[in-house]
């Protein structure tokens, strides 16, 4: 038997490359408010009911039994949300150029680059006759652009661009429970690549393309003797079939999406935002790379861990007396002081408390959220034998200030919130988790056209 | 006490709703963006951005060059406001923001950029780039610290001064006729400067219109339709102001600030003045709620202070040789820039009494001087410093504010006291009005000037410049050696130490280096005055200041009414402390010779070997610098150091009253007076002394030699009128002993701390000489943070009843906090100390400023 109603939904694309006011990798591929025309309930409660009977599901583990739940499971996993791909590949880089028409040049062959990847269909040729292979990988190659491309760190504007600086760009600066070996400063870098597919095989012959190539393609193209860019690294990422994550817990329950329309609105810029007119339709990325410290997270209690997230582990229902959305897995905090609704420093209310006024600056809880596209990654073994494992938390927003340092300052790392001695998130408080590196980029609009090419805006004056 | 940034923001989300301390939500959006911009680099226009004259509008370059100057400055606002500076991201208009436009990233301490308009080389006619640059003039030479009349900005507005122009240039002499054109273009260019913001503000509004049509959220709905409405109205007040008169509250703050930063714009770094008094007709009128007018105000506050830079790797360095010259000075400028990164020269005076002629004082503060005192309090900015005027009759609520403002951490408000200051500047010449002294106002820095109807400039008169040529023979100790022998000679060759018998004689003989120094200056100033007009003339501000526009001179060419010039004295509390030393230990009890003392200071207490004459004992130079070091100091309360410095602020007050009166002077000054005086003006030379370094305590230092209080060659002085910070090269009495071997090359420690209560101190200023310092001589205090508000509100109310100095900062911080930021100064970037003139962020600052601030004493409850 296989679950081939399931496999009938076919995945949502990407966007492309010159499709959309957005670049690719961000709030695409995403699935479609309503199911698709594929979408069968009927036949995938039967799967279900299929696996209940072959024993492999227990009947109280599943929460869908009837056609109703399918449809309602649609609308609470997959409507307006982000199909992310599932493996990613993050490769940080500086550019080593010192002229402004070089840099431009430059953008134009890593667009050239992200092009011919993106645009690869997957071969067939040697295959072994059993094995399936999609139409499509879903490629996504992300172009972010760092503070450091602007200005260097000693205030040097090399490429006379620093006039065009997204307003809320900068380096990352250090947050409580960061490592003792990160210095964010350090760490900046003037390009982040977010490369993302189903495969990983194609994720690691697209960075080797772009470490190996890269340089010697540009000097090709444009008689530019030395090296363009200077790579600094790849960092990892996957995802699990199912929606959890190390912990064990749901991730990305309350993300945010096209369900209720507020993808777009807390991601890209419009011309409203007070930021350089190049800017619009472009948005900022977060890149934490978070460690879970399993060992320790182990060592609780089921009920010591659902505390400390604010969640029923098993249902991913939140700890809260009143509940609200599909499923019953958004809080209601009637009121946001009151630790009957969950410990005041468990990590869902200090992420989004959810009160029902305004904050000091005049602005929603809600609106301070942003879109979380998150891979757990696994690093082998630390000296001790621990498992080096966490989350690449990359969130992008149209304002770090306002959306994620809100969120981390005020809420989740200020122990003074809600209360007086509330305490830091919980997860921080305990060593569960520890940042390990990470950085701040802006991700510039979408392609116009397959003559354009990534930040083309900062050379429109 | 305000120390991070994080914690301000945890600490306002903490306060309920309505708490006094909270500001608006619109305030709160401003000043995070605007926190978020503190850590950048500000957009800088590039060197020479702004181009020349004859790239823009060649057909010009045949006028007379005020006339250029005046389509120089037309220009420069056409271009920062258009299409130019917002592209460069010079300008910009928020959709939140009440009052419109931006202040320049240029600081005393980064420079500016002018629009060069002076006929050069490759031009017909006389080559005045280089003319002017030989006598260390040039387009940058604009001084600023002046405060406009901005009563009359906002009174009559532009349209009237220019309509007066266009009247008196009927029945003007040739050179006049110029000054009124460029006031003129100069003028029209500040409407249209307005007008592109209005322009600004209704493309926003359009923006926000369409935006609206897509908004999801309630609050983003609300929000818009603020930001559409807000757009709207100032769009309507820019095309009306400042060419009319303002009408309301919000009319005239919008009008002072357009002004401010088209005078910053174009090069003259002014400051604003008596708010208080200018704005409160205008609240009373409006009577619009508290929270709304504090609002506005609290916006003024944001915009005065958009231009921070907290990284000091990041700052830019556009000075010239003569950027805000010294008249008079003869050489280039060259401030102490890495301490004026952010010192725009904005302060803001209120309190005090009324400014009229009536016998009686009447106190003048009112809901605008609260306001401006709340502002201060809870919003941690280092600008707009806010100079407080306090006198007998001030309330007791405005002293509680005050306290509570300085023990927020802003180092302000400053504290000037009325009764002294005001006698002061009525005397300082013959027909000063007591309307124009009773309304003194800050310049820039804390310097006394009367707001509206005055040019004004200072020089400097080292203190230790006099010192050392009196202990070595008309010659200064830096440079002693194999270059300079005894050293670098600079006055009348005195005797030798050697022969000098006491120390009234060694005193007259310093009076005699004062007395020369002093006729040095006034003939630089007498011949140099009026220079400026004829090169960097400044129609803006001369529109704004009474007397240009009535005799059609420039200010730089005569035309305000007051001419107040300020010779300021430095390192008085290190010539005291030394003067403690030379009487005591040499002439009284003779534990060594003058000639030895000046052996010792020639060797910078034994660091130098190479000298001529004596070459003392190693080890006696080190018990005697221990001994000096430890000995009595100037601001502890301790009459017998006092005493000093009071005996020498007389000698240098009455020498600048005698050299103003001397033969040698007379027929300079009666051509000053032949040239500038008319009819409704009598020519007036204000000489108006005072001290102060303000930034400069550490290039004060920097090349005066050793001196007999145990400071080493080339360190800081004291800043103002404070007491001396103890040598940099020793350990402080609470470093612990780890530290120490930092300084092991010494062993020197200064054993005793230098402390007494912030009360008793009030003695070392509380005398007679020093009333004579019109133009102000700040003790500079530091206090630490628990110092209780009851407390210190008991020691304002005493300044104000007349204890004390004329004028009195106040920096709170522990020593312990200063160390910290060293370390640590991402967690300390709203750390705030006093730079003298002015507030200035801890973390900004270079190394020698850093460890000044950190061994200035510390003055207990």
């Amino acid at each position: 038997m296989t679950n081939k109603a399931t496999l009938n939904t076919s995945l949502p694309l990407p966007e492309g490359l010159f499709k959309g006011h957005y670049q690719s990798g961000i709030t695409d591929p995403r699935w479609p408010k309503e199911p698709p025309a594929e979408f069968d309930p009927k036949a995938i409660l039967d799967i279900i009911n299929e696996r209940i009977g072959a024993g492999r599901l227990r009947e109280e583990d599943a929460d869908i039994l009837s056609l109703e739940d399918v449809r309602n499971s649609y609308t609470s996993d997959y409507s307006g949300r982000i199909s992310k791909q599932k493996n990613i590949s993050i490769m940080r880089a500086n550019c080593l150029l010192k002229k402004r028409e070089d840099l431009q040049n430059l953008l134009k062959t890593i667009t050239e680059f992200a092009s011919e990847e993106i645009r690869r269909i997957p071969s067939v040729k040697h295959l072994r006759i059993l094995e399936a292979i999609p139409d499509s990988y879903r490629v996504t190659i992300s172009l972010g652009i760092g503070a450091t491309l602007f200005t260097t760190l000693d205030g040097f504007d090399r490429y006379g661009i620093s006039h065009h600086k997204p307003r809320y760009l900068k380096p990352m600066p250090s947050f409580l429970g960061d490592s003792e070996e990160l210095d964010p400063s350090a760490s900046a870098s003037d390009f982040i690549f977010l490369i993302s597919s189903d495969h990983p095989y194609i994720n690691v012959a697209i960075v080797r393309f772009f470490a190996e190539y890269l340089n010697k393609r540009f000097s090709k193209n444009y008689g530019f003797k030395g090296k363009a860019v200077e790579f600094l690294g790849v960092e990892e990422g996957f995802q699990r079939k199912d929606t959890r994550e190390f912990l064990g817990f749901d991730d990305g329950i309350d993300n945010i999406s096209m369900r209720e329309d507020e993808l777009e609105r807390l991601v890209y810029i419009t011309q409203v935002d007070n930021e350089p007119d190049w800017c619009i339709n472009g948005t900022y990325l977060v890149y934490r790379k978070i460690r879970e410290r399993m060992p320790d997270w182990e060592k609780l209690t089921v009920v010591n861990q659902e505390a400390m997230i604010g969640r029923d582990k098993e249902t991913g229902k939140p700890l809260s007396r009143q509940v609200t959305g599909p499923k019953g897995k958004t809080p209601v905090y009637s009121d946001s002081k009151d630790p009957a609704d969950g410990a005041l420093n468990s990590h869902i209310r200090k992420v989004q408390p959810r009160r029902n006024s305004e904050d000091l600056f005049g602005i929603d809880d809600l609106d301070r959220r942003f879109l979380r596209r998150p891979y757990p990654f696994f690093d082998g073994l630390d000296e001790s034998g621990n498992s080096i494992n966490g989350l690449q938390f990359l969130a992008f927003m149209k304002s770090i200030q306002q959306q994620f340092e809100h969120v981390v300052n005020m809420w989740q790392l200020n122990p003074d919130f809600p209360v007086q001695g509330a305490g830091i998130d919980a997860l921080y408080a305990n060593n569960i988790l520890e940042t390990l590196d990470g950085g701040y980029y802006f991700c510039p609009p979408g392609l116009a056209s397959p003559k354009d090419y990534f930040a083309s805006g900062l050379f429109r004056e | 006490m305000h120390i991070n940034i994080l914690q301000y923001w945890q600490h306002l989300q903490n306060l309920p709703d309505g708490h006094i301390d909270k500001p608006s939500p619109r305030i709160c959006r401003l000043m995070i963006n605007m926190f978020e911009a503190w850590r950048s680099k500000s957009p800088y226009p590039a060197f020479d951005g702004l181009g020349h004259l004859r790239d823009h509008k060649p057909d010009v370059l045949t006028a007379p060059l005020p006339v250029r100057r005046g389509h120089a400055f037309a220009l420069t606002l056409q271009m920062v406001a258009g299409e130019w500076g917002q592209k460069q991201g010079l300008t910009y208009v928020a959709g939140d923001e009440l009052i419109i436009g931006n202040m320049p990233p240029y600081s005393v301490g980064q420079g500016k950029e002018v629009l060069d308009y002076l006929l050069g080389a490759e031009d017909d006619g006389e080559d005045e780039r280089l003319k002017f640059e030989m006598g260390f003039m040039n387009p940058w030479s604009n001084f600023g610290h002046i405060c406009p009349n901005y009563e009359t900005l906002v009174n009559r507005g532009l349209d009237s001064i220019i309509q007066e122009c266009h009247s008196l240039k009927g029945f003007a002499e040739p050179d006049k006729a110029d000054f009124y054109d460029s006031v003129v273009i100069a003028l029209e260019g500040v409407k249209a400067f307005a007008d592109i913001y209005a322009d600004a503000c209704e493309k926003r509004a359009s923006k926000f219109t369409k935006a609206l049509g897509l908004s999801q959220t309630s609050t983003e709905t609300s929000l818009l339709k603020d930001r559409i409405a807000n757009m709207t109205s100032a769009a309507d007040r820019l095309r009306r102001i400042p060419a009319k008169p303002c009408s309301s509250f919000l009319d005239a703050v919008q009008a002072i600030f357009l002004l401010n930063s088209a005078l910053h714009w174009t090069g003259e770094l002014s400051s604003l003045g008596r708010l208080d008094q200018i704005l409160a007709p205008f609240l009373e009128r409006d009577n619009i709620p508290e929270h709304q007018a504090q609002e506005i105000i609290d916006c003024l506050w944001v915009k005065l202070d958009e231009q921070v830079v907290l990284d000091n790797r990041i700052v830019e360095d556009h000075f010239t040789s003569a950027d805000g010259a010294l008249l008079g000075a003869g050489g280039a400028s060259n401030f102490d820039q890495g301490a004026l990164i952010n010192q725009w020269m904005q302060q803001i005076t209120i309190g005090g009494c009324v400014a009229d002629n009536e016998p009686s004082v009447k106190d003048a503060s009112n809901a605008v001087t609260r306001m401006c005192l709340n502002a201060a309090r809870r919003l941690p900015f280092n600008c707009p410093t806010l100079d407080l005027r306090v006198h007998k009759g001030t309330p007791k609520d405005i002293l509680e504010l005050a306290a509570s403002s300085i023990l927020s951490g802003g180092a302000h408000p400053i504290l000037m006291n009325d009764d002294k200051l005001i006698p002061a500047l009525h005397r300082a010449g013959d027909n000063v009005e007591l309307r124009a002294a009773r309304n003194y106002a800050c310049d820039g820095c804390y310097e006394t000037h009367f707001p509206g109807e005055t040019e004004f400039s200072f020089i400097y008169v080292p203190g230790l410049d006099v010192l050392e040529k009196a202990l070595n023979s008309g010659a200064g100790f830096g440079s002693s050696g194999g270059v300079n022998l005894r050293g670098s000679k600079g006055s009348f060759r005195t005797k030798p130490a050697s022969e000098i018998q006491s120390f009234e004689e060694f005193y007259a003989i310093l009076e005699e280096h004062i007395w020369l120094g002093i006729n040095r200056t006034l003939s630089g100033l007498i011949n140099a005055y009026g220079i400026k007009g004829g090169i960097c003339p400044t129609p803006i501000l001369s529109a704004l200041i009474d007397g240009c526009i009535e005799s059609g001179r420039d200010l730089y060419n005569g035309g305000a009414k007051y001419k107040m010039f300020a010779p300021l004295m430095t390192g008085i509390s290190t010539v005291a402390d030394s003067l403690y030393v030379i009487k005591n230990y040499v002439f009284d009890e003779g534990e060594m010779s003058l000639e030895a003392l000046v052996a010792i200071l020639r060797s910078d207490w034994g660091s130098r070997t190479d000298i001529i004459g004596q070459k003392p004992d190693p080890e006696e130079i080190a018990a005697f610098r221990q001994k000096c070091i430890n000995a009595p100091k100037f601001g502890f309360g301790d009459a017998q150091v006092d005493q000093f410095a009071w005996r020498l602020a007389e000698s240098f007050t009455v020498a600048v009253k005698k050299a103003l009166a001397h033969p040698l002077h007379a027929t300079g000054l009666k051509a000053l007076r032949d040239k500038y005086e008319t009819k409704i003006f009598p020519f007036n030379m204000l000489i108006t002394p005072g001290v102060g370094t303000f930034e400069q305590y550490v290039f004060g230092g920097s090349y005066a030699g050793a001196t007999a209080d145990g400071r080493k060659a080339f360190q800081p002085i004291a800043s103002d009128l404070a007491a001396a910070p103890y040598p940099q090269d020793i350990s402080l009495p609470d470093t612990p002993p780890e530290e120490w071997a930092e300084h092991a090359e010494t062993q020197i420690f200064a054993t005793k701390e230098r402390t007494t209560s912030l009360s008793d101190s009030m003695a070392s200023w509380n005398h007679s000489s020093f009333e004579a310092f019109s133009d102000g001589a700040p003790a500079d205090y530091n206090i630490p943070e628990d110092f209780p508000h009851d407390k210190l509100v008991k020691v304002l109310r005493r300044f104000a009843d007349g204890e004390g100095g004329n004028m009195m900062t106040v920096t709170v911080a522990n020593r312990d906090t200063f160390k910290a930021a060293m370390a640590d100064p991402q967690f300390y970037d709203l750390l705030r100390v006093r730079m003298g003139g002015w507030s200035e962020f801890f973390s900004v600052l270079y190394g020698n400023h850093k460890k000044q601030h950190i061994r200035r004493p510390q003055y207990h409850v």
